[in-house]
């Protein structure tokens, strides 16, 4: 029986920009009125093919399980602690000679703590579902095709006694990718195309959102429907990885917010909102000594976006007092310099400073009392830097001790709601089993 | 070993009994840190006490396969269920099914049953209802029954998956309020069920000791628990997690036959 790892799932995932919400969702029934009865006879279902397909075919099980618990303690605002949990079942049937398929359900808790995407609140918690099927076809001896369909559905909660799956930001992504991967000696070179769709069931309207929230809106303007057509290519020659990532956002419904009122009496355009994040990225594994190993990594992102901005000085307020545009348009960049010192057969210790600078093209920041500040660009600068032992205890258990240290500094001096400007610590350990 | 795992299960126990001693008596004492933090508690438990309670019934179950050459297990959780709340339980576990045995696709299959009753509630019923017209006596109680699949993937691994029907519930009612703050509840009638599918794996670490993890969701609920423990020949020590619960770590301690 044949062992494998899914490493390269976890790519396909967006990194959608996060951003909080103002409003609270209403507390309902605890326990929803989910088709637990049809959830069941799919479980049944799911239990049999299990049991069936172990031994039917050649079949290869993975299982992952990862508890993380800690402590996160920020220079402003309440500790908490931290919890996380990740379950991924998986199985990879290999149905004929060059022909596999992977299958792989992943459900993952997030809960509070220190977080590093601007616009997330520390006390948001996440609950994740994700189902991948994968096709692999190896043809002839150096191109390998892949085809691939994959659903997430992600709940948040922002509030203590918030039902799952009433969450503002709550949303549904089902897509897939094609790609091809072709090895001419040393090079590996690899091309995809990914489509998905992102919906957002509980969302509401992005203005909306600013009226009722006032001043604490700070939507990235990316919570709403949207088809996401991503290209991505990538090359691996020796010790050294490259990559580009073209994504394009194109919303559904989402109009552009404009600077002149409109015959209805809104500040929407006709225009739907487009966004392009672009990424190009570099990574070497450099082995300096038998037990020292750098992981140098360099990772730059550009995203342009067609949305603006208006801003409401008080709840309820119709009349903006700001517009700003190209509001959402940032440069970022993120260098890593991860050290692994093998210490023994079964003990590792990481170092782990990063590095992450992020440039709005055209937003100013804004003063203690909410006010824009003319003639400055907002900037971020994020740092962090990790220490962690891991202990391998068996095959398949491993236990992490780790700490992190996070610094951001922000030109962006409003943080009633959210910290710009801030330090924090988070501890603890991480335990983990797989096969 | 056994001696070591029985004084830190006492000093846990008495460490927790020692922090909920008020140092404050009075009116006072509501206002102090410890007073607010105990408020805090007790509104969170009353925003959700079906939660919490079926929670403490999940500590009672043991949701794992039956070791691969056993054909059972009788199993009863002592912390935190009889040791402090008198929550007296019985989990069984039978292997219909080896691993293999008919068919080699055939993964072993355990039957599971559990059921608790509060000891306390019940004594306290018997004395109160005496005189009582009430026809539904007070009772703290919670079953489970369910499957599980369990397939060996190496000499010292298992992977396992189930699904189970759980059920808790509660009926109190009091003479007197219980006042927490501003709030008072006089009646505490609650029943929480829900299917739940797990998936978990068993790793034996020397011989009769395993390590598992696992992991549940509540279908209806979307609730998640898990756990992370170790056996011995006897013993279980471990901890279950509940990330949106009252307690979000529940640390237990077990004692099981197997036959």
């Amino acid at each position: 029986m044949m062992k494998f790892k899914i490493q390269s799932y976890d790519k396909l995932r967006i990194d959608p920009e996060r951003s909080r919400t103002g409003q609270n969702s209403p507390h309902q029934n605890k326990f929803g009125t989910g088709q637990a009865k049809l959830k069941i006879v799919f479980s049944f279902f799911l239990l049999t093919a299990y049991s069936s397909l172990l031994t039917a075919v050649p079949v290869a099980p993975y299982y992952d399980f990862q508890f993380t618990q800690g402590a996160s303690i920020p220079s402003s605002g309440d500790w908490y602690f931290t919890i996380n949990l990740v379950n991924d079942f998986g199985l990879i049937t290999k149905l004929y000679k060059n022909h596999s398929i992977i299958g792989l359900y992943e459900l993952k808790y997030l809960g509070p703590g220190l977080k590093r995407q601007e616009g997330e609140k520390f006390a948001d918690r996440y609950l994740d579902y994700l189902f991948v099927l994968r096709y692999n076809w190896l043809f002839g001896k150096n191109l390998t095709l892949k085809a691939q369909f994959d659903y997430l559905k992600e709940n948040r909660r922002t509030v203590a006694n918030e039902a799952w799956g009433l969450g503002l930001y709550d949303y549904n992504r089902t897509g897939g990718l094609v790609s091809g991967e072709k090895i001419f000696g040393q090079l590996k070179v690899d091309i995809g195309l990914q489509y998905h769709f992102l919906e957002f069931p509980n969302y509401t309207d992005l203005l909306k959102e600013f009226q009722q929230g006032t001043e604490e809106a700070e939507s990235s303007a990316g919570k709403q429907n949207h088809h996401l057509i991503q290209l991505r290519t990538g090359a691996v020659y020796k010790e050294n990885r490259f990559n580009l990532n073209v994504a394009i956002q194109q919303y559904t419904k989402q109009k552009v917010i404009t600077n002149i009122r409109q015959p209805d009496g809104t500040y929407y355009s006709s225009e739907l909102q487009k966004d392009i994040i672009s990424t190009l990225s570099a990574e070497r594994v450099q082995k300096l000594r038998p037990w020292l190993v750098i992981v140098p990594s360099i990772n730059v992102k550009n995203r342009t976006s067609n949305q603006n901005y208006q801003h409401f000085e008080s709840a309820g307020s119709t009349v903006p007092v700001s517009y700003q545009a190209k509001y959402y348009d940032y440069t970022q960049l993120i260098i890593g310099l991860p050290f692994y010192f093998q210490l023994s057969k079964k003990w590792e210790l990481v170092t782990n400073p990063e590095f992450d600078y992020k440039l709005y093209t055209n937003r100013p920041p804004r003063d203690e009392n909410n006010n824009f500040v003319a003639g400055e660009k907002q900037r971020n600068f994020l740092f962090l830097l990790t220490l962690a032992f891991n202990k391998k205890s068996s095959d398949i258990s491993t236990t992490t001790f780790f700490y992190t240290y996070q610094q951001q500094t922000s030109n962006m001096k409003f943080e009633k709601y959210l910290s710009y400007n801030y330090s924090g610590h988070f501890f603890g350990f991480k335990y983990s089993l797989r096969y | 070993m056994k001696v070591f795992y029985l004084l830190t299960h006492l000093l846990t126990y008495l460490l927790i009994v020692f922090l909920c001693i008020p140092p404050v008596q009075g009116e006072d004492f509501w206002t102090t840190s410890l007073g607010e933090g105990i408020i805090n508690l007790g509104l969170r438990f009353l925003d959700n006490p079906g939660d919490f309670i079926f929670n403490l019934h999940s500590d009672n179950l043991d949701f794992t396969p039956v070791l691969k050459n056993r054909h059972g297990t009788i199993r009863t959780n002592l912390f935190p269920s009889v040791l402090p709340t008198t929550w007296l339980n019985l989990n069984l576990k039978i292997k219909i099914l080896s691993d293999g045995g008919y068919k080699p696709w055939i993964p072993q299959v355990d039957l599971i049953g559990q059921y608790g009753r509060m000891l306390a509630i019940d004594l306290a019923a018997k004395y109160l209802t005496e005189n009582s017209t009430e026809t539904v006596k007070p009772a703290l109680t919670g079953y489970t029954c369910g499957l599980i699949f369990t397939k060996a993937v190496d000499e010292t691994a298992r992977l396992y998956v189930g699904v189970n029907y759980s059920y808790a519930g509660v009926n109190i009612k009091l003479d007197k309020p219980v006042e927490v703050g501003e709030f008072k509840m006089s009646e505490l009638n609650v029943a929480v069920a829900d299917y739940f599918i797990f998936t978990g794996i068993e790793n034996e670490i020397k011989e009769n000791k395993y390590v598992i993890g696992s992991l549940g969701y509540g279908l209806k609920s979307r609730k998640i628990v898990s756990r992370i423990a170790w056996y011995s020949k006897h013993l279980e020590l471990g901890f279950n997690i509940y990330p949106e619960g009252l307690f979000v770590i529940h640390p237990f301690w077990a004692y099981h036959w197997y036959f």
